[in-house]
């Protein structure tokens, strides 16, 4: 196969790029989440030197800032939004570190279609795998 | 806790992990639970999404050179989630103080192999392994053997994929020690493909920056879910790592490495002795 015209490598440079450009995007949400704190307050006032338990995932995103109940269990669903909407820090930056976190999911997910193109069926269940192992860890609030 | 503070210390621990080719997170954790008191479960959470950034920012790079094998990679990640998930599972098992003293144990393994690295940097020290065993019917099987082009000549070298089993197993260790600590265990990684496998140390490095994304994201849910990643914390953290892996990856041909490297040999062996002696209080 001759390097120069691997449809796996242009796939997989066109993938880099776009991880790159997700990195970016990502650090992108993450600074606007760091610099609504500033405005708020520099200093956060956590006491991180203790472990206390699991927080609601809730209670993080308000942190730094009340926001009314009604406004996070809004029956759309669109809770999450309304704190982005609203200038929440912490919501900024955990939509972020989320889109970080998709990222190499994303990646598996791609090299898969690439197999599959290939018609690399093995290596499809291994992408389908890896990818499954990264859901458990997702999506498994009871693992530990 | 000065989220601007961390930012600078984050930035730092990247760019020194990147220097001594240990990854942020050996650097970033002893630094944020020595050094800021915090607690060694949020410190975990914060570095396995900066692992993840770091992992994903390089990947471009990389790639184009094509030193990725992404095959390789694809096949050892069944192993390294698989162990991610299992080092998460008994992180929720241990008390705190067993995740020092295992964090200082393996932290001065590291300062150990980078002292030994010295001596084997100098050449093309591995040699491509030509063993034909049992072995590289895996290889071969799935097809791992490959080529790259090599920086300085402009030539492909071809390399052999041996002892597919052994490296499975190593990327199961790799992958509970990831999930445990918050480290990308890259050090343990790279060792298994370029001793045990015979992959180029080059082949082995960027492959291996695939993996520890691929590697932290498996237990970055789960951190994530259990509400350890603070983000106050992960957020600069994140940000400061990547920032400065990325200085350090471009300033790594001027700077004089081996001496930096011969430098802080020492001082993460002490880190280490630290972190052990904490857990043990």
């Amino acid at each position: 196969m001759k390097p120069d015209s691997d449809p796996i490598l242009s796939a997989e440079v066109a993938i880099g790029r776009l991880l790159r450009g997700g990195v970016l995007f990502s650090g992108g949400l993450i600074l606007v989440g760091g610099l609504l704190r500033l405005r708020v307050f520099l200093n956060s006032g956590l006491d991180l030197s203790v472990h206390s338990g699991t927080p609601d995932l809730f209670t993080l995103l308000r942190r730094g800032q009340e926001i009314p109940n009604e406004m996070l269990w809004s029956p759309h669903g669109t809770h999450f939004f309304g704190l982005l909407g609203s200038g929440q820090p912490n919501a900024w930056i955990v939509l972020g570190v989320l889109v970080l976190v998709g990222l190499p999911m994303i990646r598996v997910a791609l090299a898969g279609f690439v197999f599959f193109l290939q018609k690399d069926y093995l290596f499809v269940l291994f992408c389908i795998v890896v990818l499954m192992n990264l859901m458990i860890g997702f999506l498994s609030h009871s693992i530990a | 806790m000065d989220s601007l503070l961390i930012f600078g210390i984050s930035l730092f621990a990247g760019f020194l992990g990147s220097i001594l080719g240990i990854g942020g997170g050996a650097v970033l954790i002893p630094a944020l639970t020595l050094g800021f008191g915090i607690h060694i479960r949020y410190a975990v959470g914060a570095s396995l999404i900066s692992v993840i950034a770091t992992s994903s920012g390089a990947a471009a790079s990389y790639v184009r050179d094509r030193l990725t094998n992404i095959r390789v990679a694809i096949f050892l990640e069944m192993a390294t989630t698989l162990g991610a998930l299992v080092g998460v599972m008994i992180s929720g098992f241990l008390k705190s103080d067993r995740l020092y003293v295992i964090f200082g144990v393996v932290l001065f393994h590291s300062a150990y192999l980078m002292s030994r690295k010295r001596e084997n940097d100098s050449g093309a020290s591995s040699s491509p392994s030509q063993r034909r065993g049992i072995e590289d019917f895996w290889a071969n099987r799935l097809r791992l053997n490959s080529s790259y082009p090599d920086g300085r000549t402009r030539r492909e070298v071809e390399y052999q994929v041996s002892h597919v089993p052994l490296g499975f197993l190593y990327m199961i260790m790799a992958g509970v020690l990831s999930g445990l600590l918050g480290i990308g265990s890259g050090i343990l990684k790279v060792l298994a493909m370029d001793r045990a496998m015979g992959l180029p140390i080059k082949v082995s490095s960027a492959t291996s920056n695939f993996m520890i994304g691929v590697t932290a994201a498996a237990s970055a849910g789960v951190y994530f879910l259990r509400g350890d990643v603070i983000p106050e914390l992960a957020g600069p953290v994140a940000l400061g790592v990547l920032v400065g892996s990325t200085v350090g990856a471009r300033l790594m041909p001027i700077l004089p490495a081996q001496q930096i490297r011969r430098l802080f040999v020492v001082v993460i062996a002490g880190v280490a002795v630290q972190m052990i002696l904490k857990g043990l209080r």
